[in-house]
This record gives C-alpha cells, sequence and structure tokens, in this order.
C-alpha cells in the first residue's frame, strides 16, 4: 500500500508539473516541426543531467548488477510479467486507434499470456502468431491529428512531449498493479525500474558512444522514434528526405 | 474463427514470402513503382548488398582483438558505397561554406574514420543475423530509398538507406534504423556543438570519439 500511495502521488505530482509547463509552451510547440521542438530546453537539461547522473551513480549501477545476478530466463519472465500488466493501455489504444483486428489481437494476446503464460510470466502468445504491439494514448492522440506540442524532458521518466505525457492517465489507471496494495508492491515497483533500466543498457551504451551532445542526441532519436511509432514503423518517406532538399535550398549542397 | 482466420493469412504470407526469392519481390515491386530499368535497380541496391555482406563477415570476426581486422574488411567497402562529401556537407550545415578546402577536406575524412569504426565496434559478434531487402522506393531529386530489415534472434531492426549518385555511381547519403535518421541526427547534434563551442571542437570531439570505439 505504501508503494502505490508512493508511486501515485508522484506521478500526479509530475502531472501537475506538467500541465503547468503545458500552459505555458502549449502555444509555442504545435508541431511537429523539428527546428523550435525546443522552446524550454534550459528547464529540460536541468532535469536531463539530474536524471543522467542520478542514473550514472544509482540506477545504472543496479541494472548491471541485477543483470550480473540474475539469470537471462529470468529477466525475460520479469519483462513478460511487467510488459503483460501495462499491456491493457495497448488493447485499449489499439481500439481507440480503429484498428479493430489489432485491438482483438491484442485483448486475446492479454487473455492468453495472463492464463497459459502463468500470469504473464511466459510469452506464450508470440509463439502463436500473436506478436506483441506498442501503443499507447500518445500514439493514438497523434492519430487524431493531436499536435505533439513541445519536448518535455521530466524528472524520473526522461524524454516526453506535451502530447505524450497524456498517456500517463490510462496507462496507471489501466495497470493492474495501481490497484495493488500490501508490502510487497515497493519490491516489485524497484524491480520493475531496475529491470526496465536492464533491458535499455546495450541502447543507452550505445547512445553514450555514439552522441557527442548526449541530450540533443537523447532528444532527437526519441522525437524521431515516435513518430516512427505513431506510423507503425512506416513513417512517410518525405520525413527523411525534407530536410535534405531545406540544405538544398540553402545552397550548401551545390558541390563544385 | 479470428484465430484460425488469423493463421491462413500468416501461412498465406509464409507461401508467398517463399514463393518468390527477395532478389524477384524486389525486381517486381520496382517494375510496379517505378519507371526505371531493372539492371538501374540492381544498381541502386547493389552497395546495400555489398554492405550487408561485408558487416556479416565483420561480425564473424568477433571480439575486441579483432577490431584492427574489422577495420580493414569495412574500410574499402564502406569507403565506396558512402558519399561522403555529400554527407559531410548536409551535417555541417551552413558552417560549411565558411571553412577552407583543407579544413572541409579533414571534416571529410574524419566523418569518414568515425563511420567505419562506429560499425567496427557495434558489428562485433555474430549469432546468425541476416539482412533482408524488402523494397526501394523513389524519392525528389533522383534519390532512393532501399528498405531493408536486420532479424536477429529476438526482434527485426528496420534499416532503411537513402542513396544518390555521384559520378553515375550508387551512394549511401543517409541509414534510418527504427526510424532514426543519422543524418539529421547528426546535423541536429553537431550544430549544437558548433554553435556552442565552434567547430575546432567539434573536429576535436570526433577524434576522442574515434579513440574511444577503439578501446
Amino acid at each position: 500500500m505504501f508503494a502505490s500511495r508512493l508511486v501515485t502521488p508522484l506521478k500526479l505530482i509530475t502531472l501537475s508539473v506538467l500541465l503547468a509547463i503545458m500552459t505555458g509552451c502549449a502555444t509555442t510547440g504545435g508541431t511537429d516541426q523539428v527546428a523550435n521542438n525546443d522552446p524550454i530546453e534550459p528547464t529540460n537539461r536541468v532535469f536531463f543531467n539530474i536524471n543522467e547522473s542520478l542514473d550514472q551513480n544509482f540506477i545504472k549501477p543496479a541494472a548491471e548488477a541485477y543483470v550480473t545476478m540474475t539469470p537471462q530466463p529470468i529477466r525475460n519472465a520479469v519483462t513478460n510479467f511487467f510488459d503483460n500488466l501495462s499491456y491493457l493501455n495497448v488493447v485499449l489504444n489499439s481500439f481507440l486507434q480503429g484498428k479493430w483486428d489489432q485491438g482483438l489481437q491484442d485483448s486475446l494476446r492479454f487473455l492468453y499470456n495472463s492464463t497459459a503464460g502463468i500470469g504473464g510470466l511466459f510469452d506464450v502468445a508470440t509463439k502463436i502468431d500473436m506478436p506483441k504491439n506498442d501503443e499507447d494514448f500518445g500514439q493514438t492522440l497523434a492519430t487524431w491529428g493531436v499536435d505533439q506540442g513541445s519536448y518535455l524532458y521530466l524528472p524520473f521518466f526522461g524524454p516526453n512531449t506535451v502530447r505524450n505525457t497524456a498517456d500517463f492517465v490510462p496507462s496507471t489507471l489501466l495497470n493492474p498493479l495501481f490497484y495493488a496494495s500490501g508490502i510487497v508492491l515497493l519490491p516489485v515497483t524497484a524491480l520493475n525500474a531496475v529491470n526496465t533500466r536492464a533491458n535499455l543498457l546495450e541502447a543507452s551504451n550505445i547512445r553514450d558512444e555514439a552522441a557527442l551532445d548526449t541530450y540533443t542526441f537523447t532528444r532527437e532519436a526519441y522525437l524521431q522514434q515516435r513518430e516512427f511509432l505513431i506510423f507503425d514503423g512506416n513513417p512517410p518517406v518525405s520525413q527523411y528526405d525534407d530536410f535534405i532538399l531545406e540544405t538544398e535550398d540553402e545552397g550548401v549542397l551545390i558541390i563544385e | 474463427m479470428f484465430l484460425l482466420s488469423n493463421r491462413i493469412e500468416y501461412s498465406y504470407g509464409y507461401f508467398m514470402k517463399h514463393l518468390f526469392n527477395k532478389r524477384w519481390l524486389l525486381i517486381i515491386s520496382l517494375f510496379i513503382y517505378s519507371s526505371i530499368n531493372a539492371e538501374e535497380l540492381e544498381l541502386i541496391a547493389k552497395p546495400i548488398d555489398d554492405l550487408h555482406q561485408t558487416l556479416l563477415e565483420a561480425m564473424q570476426l568477433e571480439g575486441a582483438d579483432q577490431y584492427e581486422s574489422r577495420i580493414d574488411l569495412l574500410t574499402p567497402v564502406i569507403s565506396n558505397h558512402f558519399y561522403f562529401q555529400y554527407i559531410s556537407r548536409i551535417v555541417t550545415g551552413r558552417e560549411w561554406k565558411k571553412l577552407d578546402a583543407a579544413t572541409q577536406q579533414n571534416f571529410v575524412s574524419l566523418f569518414q574514420q568515425l563511420t567505419i569504426a562506429t560499425y567496427a565496434n557495434r558489428f562485433d559478434k555474430f549469432n546468425n543475423e541476416r539482412f533482408t531487402t524488402n523494397s526501394v522506393e523513389e524519392l525528389k531529386n533522383n534519390r532512393f530509398l532501399v528498405r531493408t530489415g536486420l532479424k536477429t534472434v529476438d526482434e527485426t531492426v528496420s534499416l532503411d538507406y537513402i542513396l544518390q549518385q555521384e559520378n553515375n555511381n550508387w551512394k549511401i547519403i543517409n541509414v534510418i534504423a527504427n526510424g532514426v535518421s543519422d543524418l539529421s541526427l547528426k546535423r541536429v547534434e553537431y550544430s549544437q556543438i558548433i554553435k556552442a563551442s565552434g567547430f575546432a571542437q567539434l573536429m576535436e570531439e570526433m577524434q576522442t570519439q574515434i579513440a574511444a570505439q577503439i578501446q
């Protein structure tokens, strides 16, 4: 109970902070343009540095220790368990985006993994051609035509956009852990956090190797990745071509 | 019923997938979508095929102690198939015109080294990965998008390439991994560094980055 009371106010506080920020920047963000998508960059950078410091000093070492001590099959089971708990949000958003067949399949996937997969510990649904989908309310709002708004880097939660923060509500309310209580909830929440970070170790190491400016790199990669998800892995090709055309218009690309 | 129809759909997909080999599917799709002839389309996709084949070979030279061998293997292929002069102009933006010819050439060379070092560092172990070429789409200004995938044990990573011609040879100007465009990401990141610390600092940081890949 303590943990759920801890987690819930944390999310509510974050939501309140977000709403305050949103009222300040909703009018300046507006579109999916890359050029002017980070009007509160100084604030974002402060939160980014705090998060990075916490991560480097506590969360990443904990995740690395967890990987060392925990066999891969157990980590897979932990990942499957938490993925399954959060999957009702995917189900809802598949339907909200009008993907009826996918929504039905996502429902069956949740039921099948929850039962035959022993509470979601095993992803048996993928083995019978019911693959995991990635949907959330941010993507749903995008398909409904809501603008992305400004980029936000949130304390604890990391990269986000104004539009995507709306996902906090359904993803929290539809996760059975939100309604759970008891002393076990705190270690369960901690396990979820450490396991999630462990799954991102390779990606974050690649980022650290590839990035010269980690803040900018994280922002651009996040925003592009979100577009990729919104278009279900098939974004319009103009997205990749337009900025080259803009560069050509600037006259930079005239080869003498 | 849903499950049954789904199974049929997947089985049909499986059958169709193996009925034609991928090269034929590619050529047929290209005939449908483009006025370019099959021979030209083969030429457009060739740099990607070469790169993927070499990456698979590099991945089998596993471990840090074979880093130099991977560099030796990848250098000619990456040098030939990427249009580094053009890429350098894009990632440096308006700064490019302010640079003298020698600095421009130093930057092109540095960017090329960084690209090769990054590939040699990332593709350092083999676990039965395989590449698939899925389609080719025509873009504006005589550029083409080649859509491919890297299949690993756990997932399929979408790898798309944008190509354009340099002296009648098709060359890669951008790699897009799961929707993240390397070119646009570097352009924004580099412009940030140039703005904050200057061009010399950018080149210094790139050199540090190359050194870090070797370790």
